[in-house]
């Protein structure tokens, strides 16, 4: 079989960092460096528009961690985690990480990874490659991550209002904004702390903080008045949720 | 808490002095008069425990008009009139009781066997004894409270002597933080190829660092000069890996160079500004760092740029806890720690009492 070229990305918003794994990198031709990011922002645009086979990425960066820019990529390459730090190696094998690097390491170090990438670039597991989205978020979740286009919104779960389902979609609604993303209610439920979010209807959750009154709406029916005036429908059951909580 | 009320075995002593002592008047009462052994005991035991316990209350006094703090008019008048009122509280519940005894009839009146001391210019001595008595009480209370004092001192400094240490073990152990070491390393490695006199220079700026680090470490003071000096070692490294995202502004104003300071106390701060300000923001910022005096006080600040998106993490509020801790065993109220944080920057201000250097 003719030995492919591997198209890699490179993350890490250290210069010296990235002039390290450039260095280690050049001596194996098969590696192309399609692209080299300072941030999360520029990895998920950079993985969006290149398509890489490999990306090399630093953990701890501004704005965007290294798991992070992971969830946000639709079609995940493979990943190699570089970071100083040894407490994310576990979230790192949940997402099925090629290998976990601890800064500084060594060439030798470097190339054993690039080598296990490569052995499962030739034999792909399709199934150990997809990263399992669930695991990737901190419980409870404390921002969340929306793709609008090539642009990413990062909403901390303080400025949330409330979430509205929208079929397929959630619609996070923060200060007369709203924000459309990928993902069932249920789920983002879960990952949310309950004792600030409540899901008080089939569509709609509500963050406890922003309730400014409850009225009766109709029987076995309320619906909650938020500090900016906006109306959000309660349920029977729901209503119990919140009253155990208040 | 009273001092020999709350404590059993000292009531038990204290009293048993007075009893001896209030017998030993009697005794001559004893060989005068046949019999009246039994009437004196139920007469005088309960009169002496009696004036025995008022005189107790004179403690409270001496607590509330301390010697140091109180003028010897003030101490006069106080103990003056509580001694004469202790005095003729004990006579006139004193001779009650005698009469209330002599009804009794068990033997001889005790009254008439006191009557040549409570009478005449003899009772005059009596009155001055019984208020002797009470002031002399009052006399070892203000010991046992100068002993409490002393007590109490000792074991704050030995308080305050282990908190020190362990902030000072704390601090040492915040120094050498793995990641900053473990990110200089990787980036010394990546400059040994590329760049290996900056390589050299950076391996020298870490040795630098942990060197002073570990020397301030084991001192009580440095000098504000000497923290700065450290601090931009540490900078300096930081630079190496952030790049322009790092930048540093510094106003210091001369005259705080020989002030004193604990060590180790400004460093975490800038530690702080760098991890949890510069790092997280995409274009980085500028870290402030002023030294200034205002009214004998030195004002120490850092302040920091922040990503109103990122939520602060675990740890921001340690390094400050740990400072202020330190800053209130050393200085007690008279140093201050002031934190500021909006959404666009975050400022720490310590205040501490100007104190120079002498050399």
């Amino acid at each position: 079989m003719k030995k492919q070229t591997i198209r890699t990305v490179l993350v890490d918003d250290e210069e010296p960092a990235r002039l390290l794994m450039r260095e280690y990198c050049s001596a194996h031709p098969d590696i192309e460096i399609v692209a080299e990011c300072e941030n999360g922002f520029d990895a998920v645009k950079a993985a969006g528009e290149l398509h890489p086979d490999l990306l090399i990425l630093d953990i701890q960066m501004p704005k965007l961690s290294g798991f992070e820019v992971l969830e946000l990529i639709d079609d995940p390459p493979a990943i190699i985690f570089a970071t100083a730090y040894n407490e994310f190696a576990v979230r790192a094998f949940e997402v099925h990480a090629m290998d976990y690097l601890l800064k500084p390491f060594s060439k030798e170090r470097f190339d054993e990874a690039l080598e296990r990438a490569r052995k499962e670039l030739e034999a792909p597991a399709p199934l150990l490659l997809q990263p399992l989205k669930r695991t990737l978020q901190p419980n409870p979740l404390e921002r969340i991550l929306v793709k609008d286009g090539s642009k990413v919104h990062v909403i901390p779960v303080d400025q949330i209002d409330y979430i509205e389902a929208q079929d397929d979609y959630v619609s996070i609604k923060t200060d007369g904004k709203s924000h459309l993303k990928q993902q069932r209610m249920a789920e983002l439920e879960k990952l949310l702390n309950p004792q600030k979010f409540v899901r008080v209807h089939r569509s709609y959750i509500l963050n406890v903080e922003r309730i400014a009154r409850i009225e009766l709406y109709a029987k076995d029916s309320r619906v909650a008045i938020l500090k900016d005036g906006t109306k959000v429908q309660i349920s029977r059951a729901g209503y119990d949720k919140l009253k155990g909580l208040l | 808490m009273h001092p020999i009320l709350s404590n059993i075995r000292a009531l038990v002593v204290y009293l048993s002095v007075w009893l001896i002592a209030g017998m030993l008047f009697d005794i001559p009462l004893f060989l005068q008069h046949n019999g009246i052994w039994l009437p004196i005991l139920l007469a005088d035991i309960p009169n002496i425990l009696f004036f025995a316990l008022l005189c107790l209350s004179s403690y409270y006094i001496c607590k509330t008009f301390p010697l140091q703090k109180s003028t010897p008019t003030q101490l006069f008048t106080v103990f003056g009139l509580a001694a004469v009122i202790a005095t003729v509280v004990t006579i006139g519940v004193g001779t009650i009781w005698v009469s209330f005894i002599d009804e009794l009839h068990v033997g001889p009146s005790v009254a008439a066997a006191y009557a040549p001391w409570t009478t005449g210019i003899n009772a005059l001595g009596f009155f001055a004894v019984l208020m002797l008595s009470f002031l002399l009480i009052a006399a070892v209370h203000y010991i046992i409270i100068f002993f409490q004092m002393e007590q109490e001192s000792k074991q704050r400094f030995y308080e305050l002597n282990l908190l020190t240490q362990d902030a000072e073990l704390r601090a040492l152990r915040a120094q050498i933080n793995p990641h900053f070491l473990f990110n200089s390393l990787n980036s010394i490695s990546a400059l040994t190829t590329a760049n290996p006199e900056q390589a050299r220079h950076m391996t020298i700026l870490l040795a630098d660092f942990f060197r002073k680090s570990l020397d301030v470490g084991t001192r009580d003071a440095i000098t504000v000069a000497d923290e700065l000096s450290l601090i931009s070692d540490y900078l300096t490294i930081e630079q190496v890996r952030f790049g322009k995202r790092l930048q540093v502004q510094k106003k210091i104003d001369p005259s705080t160079a020989s002030c004193l300071l604990p060590p180790l106390i400004l460093q975490p701060l800038v530690e702080n500004a760098v991890r949890h300000g510069i790092a997280n923001l995409l274009t980085g910022g500028t870290i402030l760092i002023l030294a200034q005096r205002q009214n004998e006080q030195l004002l120490l600040t850092v302040e920091n740029p922040v990503d109103p998106e990122t939520q602060t993490k675990k740890g921001t509020g340690l390094g400050i806890r740990n400072v202020r801790s330190r800053l209130e065993t050393l200085y007690n109220h008279s140093a201050r720690v002031d934190v500021t944080k909006t959404d666009l920057y975050f400022r720490v201000t310590l205040s501490i009492p100007v104190e120079e250097n002498e050399e």
